[in-house]
C-alpha cells in the first residue's frame, strides 16, 4: 500500500516536473536553441533538431505518467534524459560555462548552478525508481 | 523488459514525429540545421590591456553582465552590475549614470559566455553604440593580475 501510494506521488511529481518543462518550450523552440547552443555539447547543426524534439519528448513523458500510461517507458525515457541532463549540467560547470539552464523556458531563467544538479540528480533518481520498482502491468 | 523498450522507442519516435511537423507548419518554426553562429565583429571585442587602459583612466563604464550573486562574490572595480537576464529591472538604475556616447565594457565568465554579447547587443539596441565585449572578463582580468573588489551593488 505504502509502496503503491510511494510510486504514484514519485510519477505525479516527476511527469509534473517533465510538463512544465516542456510544455514551456515546445511552441518556441528558438531560444530554447540557443541555450541548448550554449552547453556546447553537440555540433552546432544539431542543436537545433534537440530544440526541436526534446520539448516535445519531455511533454509526451511527462503526460504518459501523468497517465499512468506506459510508466516504465516513460520511466526509461526520464531517466535517459535526466540523466543527459544532468551531464550537460555537470560539465557546464565544471566547464565554468556562464550560461542560463533553460531547462524550464521562462519559469526559471538563472545561471546553470548546484539547483539544477540537484533536480535533475532527484529526477535520474525518481525515473529510476519508477523503472525498477512499478510492476510490468502498472 | 523488451516491451518497455519497444513503448519507450516508440514514445521517442512519436514525440520526434510530433516535433517536427509543430516545427513545420509553426510559424514560430526553426531550421532542422542549425547555421553556423556568426562570429562576433572583431571591433566589438576588447582585450584585456586596453580595458585595463580604459579602466585605469576612467574613460569606460564597465558593465558586469553576470548575476548579482557572482558581481557580489568578485567583480572588477567600479563596474556596474547589470544582470542581462534581469536587464529591465537593473538598467533602469543605470540610465542616468551612463551617457549615450559613453564607452561601455561589458564583460561575464568563461571563453564562451553568451551574457556580454547579449548585454552588448541590448545596448546597442536602445541606441548606445559604443559597447565593447571583454571575452571571458572576469577570468582574464584577474588572471592579469589586476585590481578586483566584493559586495553588492550600491
Amino acid at each position: 500500500m505504502i509502496l503503491k501510494s510511494a510510486n504514484f506521488l514519485t510519477r505525479l511529481a516527476l511527469g509534473a516536473i517533465f510538463i512544465l518543462a516542456g510544455a514551456e518550450k515546445v511552441f518556441d523552440p528558438k531560444p530554447f536553441g540557443d541555450m541548448v547552443a550554449g552547453f556546447q555539447m553537440l555540433p552546432n547543426e544539431f542543436v537545433n533538431l534537440i530544440a526541436i524534439i526534446l520539448p516535445w519528448l519531455e511533454l509526451t513523458t511527462g503526460l504518459f505518467l501523468v497517465l499512468g500510461t506506459w510508466v516504465r517507458a516513460s520511466a526509461l525515457v526520464g531517466t535517459l534524459l535526466s540523466a543527459v541532463f544532468l551531464a550537460a549540467v555537470t560539465q557546464a560547470i565544471a566547464r565554468g560555462l556562464d550560461i542560463k539552464c533553460g531547462c524550464f523556458g521562462k519559469l526559471w531563467e538563472s545561471g546553470v548552478g548546484l539547483p539544477h544538479v540537484g533536480l535533475d540528480a532527484a529526477m535520474l533518481a525518481a525515473s529510476l525508481w519508477l523503472l525498477l520498482k512499478v510492476p510490468e502491468h502498472g | 523488459m523488451r516491451r518497455v523498450i519497444q513503448q519507450a522507442l516508440l514514445l521517442l519516435f512519436g514525440s520526434s514525429a510530433i516535433g517536427v511537423l509543430v516545427n513545420t507548419v509553426s510559424p514560430r518554426g526553426i531550421p532542422y540545421i542549425r547555421p553556423p553562429r556568426s562570429p562576433v565583429p572583431a571591433e566589438e571585442e576588447i582585450s584585456v590591456k586596453d580595458a585595463e587602459r580604459l579602466w585605469g583612466l576612467g574613460e569606460a563604464v564597465f558593465l558586469d553582465a553576470r548575476t548579482p550573486d557572482l558581481y557580489e562574490a568578485g567583480h572588477i572595480p567600479g563596474a556596474h552590475n547589470l544582470p542581462t537576464q534581469e536587464f529591465e529591472t537593473y538598467f533602469v538604475k543605470l540610465q542616468g549614470i551612463i551617457g549615450r556616447d559613453d564607452t561601455m565594457v561589458a564583460y561575464c565568465d568563461g571563453v564562451l559566455c553568451e551574457l556580454s554579447h547579449e548585454l552588448a547587443e541590448k545596448l546597442r539596441e536602445l541606441g548606445y553604440p559604443n559597447v565593447k565585449v571583454l571575452v571571458n572578463g572576469w577570468t582574464v582580468w584577474q588572471e592579469a593580475g589586476l585590481p578586483a573588489t566584493t559586495g553588492a551593488a550600491p
